[in-house]
């Protein structure tokens, strides 16, 4: 069994309705799944980081109460349906097939469309969707969390969560504001 | 169930790379969508590396990108997905630029701007001077013919000079 602990940044009237509702798929930063910071001690800074960016973006600007929420989850998953992106294996398979296939390495949506492809063909081949998919990303930029040092610990492990089932929540602190 | 990762991620390889390029190109394109491709980009976790390492070039001149042609401005990055690949590709490069920038710069940035506004502004107030002197001595009322005048004589000084061959 695969155990995490994850947060996610959000507004606390969105917070309330996840507590209610559960999380559905169209929370995360993109694709479908639902976004956790895995990195242990700065999980809480890079949510509210994320928090702060995203008002920057005026995402939570019509939220009935748009002040900070950081989720805090426990993530379990068997280890077979949980796939490590990070994984020197699997990435060096996938650079050999941008090498094998003549596919440009620099040019992103190809290489990224080449992992969709790869993760179709394993979840096929096992006869099973992967869960929980766990990657390295970028944090927020670095003014909205500045205590976060790339150079020091690399880009912040992601949980990106497929099934809500695996979810569990821990607790929901609340109460800052973008500037908070 | 994929019992061990490694087997199946070899096998799943081997099964791709047998494919023909075309075939594979044909799948691929069909990928380009998928939402593991979305969730790749939009979470940059292909530009790690060149975030990690405090560098990351740029391919796109800022002045090359006709903003208020693709239109993603007027709402929020998140919304790339609603213009075509080759625009969300260099609107993309253009943003990770200015982010890069931004993170290289962030506090540096006023300071150097407003110096090079002091700097820019002290020299076209001596240009204008300059100007403004020229203008009093040579009773040219534009650097246009001032330099007209330049070029007439250089020309007769040149001619002088073959005569002279």
């Amino acid at each position: 069994m695969s155990e995490f602990e994850g947060s996610h940044g959000t507004s606390k009237s969105r917070a309330d309705k996840i507590k209610k509702e559960g999380f559905t798929e169209s929370t995360g930063r993109g694709g479908s799944g639902i976004y956790f910071w895995c990195h242990g001690r700065y999980n809480t800074m890079l949510a509210i980081g994320w928090y702060k960016f995203q008002c920057k973006k005026k995402v939570f600007v019509q939220d009935k109460d748009p002040l900070a929420a950081v989720i805090i989850a426990k993530l379990e998953e068997e280890d077979s349906k949980v796939l490590n992106m990070e994984n020197i294996k699997f990435k060096e398979r996938i650079d050999q097939l941008a090498e094998d296939m003549d596919i440009d390495k620099n040019k992103e949506p190809d290489i990224a469309a080449i992992y969709d492809l790869f993760i179709e063909d394993l979840e096929l081949k096992s006869n099973s969707r992967f869960s929980i998919l766990l990657l390295k990303v970028a944090p927020p930029p670095i003014n909205y969390c500045p205590e976060y040092s790339i150079k020091i610990l690399g880009a912040p492990l992601c949980c990106v969560v497929r099934d809500q089932a695996c979810i569990k929540i821990l607790r929901i602190t609340e109460g800052e504001d973008e500037n908070g | 169930m994929v019992n061990n990762i490694d087997t199946a991620i070899e096998s799943v390889y081997q099964n791709l790379s047998s494919l023909s390029r075309e075939e594979f190109l044909r799948r691929l394109e069909i990928h380009k969508t998928g939402s593991i491709a979305k969730m790749i980009l939009e979470t940059k976790a292909l530009s790690v590396g060149e975030i990690e390492s405090g560098y990351s070039h740029p391919t796109l001149d800022p002045c090359d990108l006709d903003i208020e042609k693709s239109g993603v401005w007027d709402n929020q990055p998140n919304t790339l997905d609603q213009i075509s690949n080759k625009e969300y590709e260099r609107v993309k490069t253009f943003r990770d630029w200015v982010l890069n920038f931004q993170y290289e710069f962030h506090f540096e940035l006023k300071d150097l701007l407003a110096s090079t506004i002091q700097s820019a502004s002290e020299q076209m107030e001596n240009i204008a001077i300059n100007l403004s002197e020229i203008q009093s001595e040579t009773g040219f009322t534009s650097a246009k013919k001032l330099i007209e005048k330049e070029d007439q004589e250089k020309y007769y000084f040149d001619s002088k000079l073959k005569c002279a061959a």
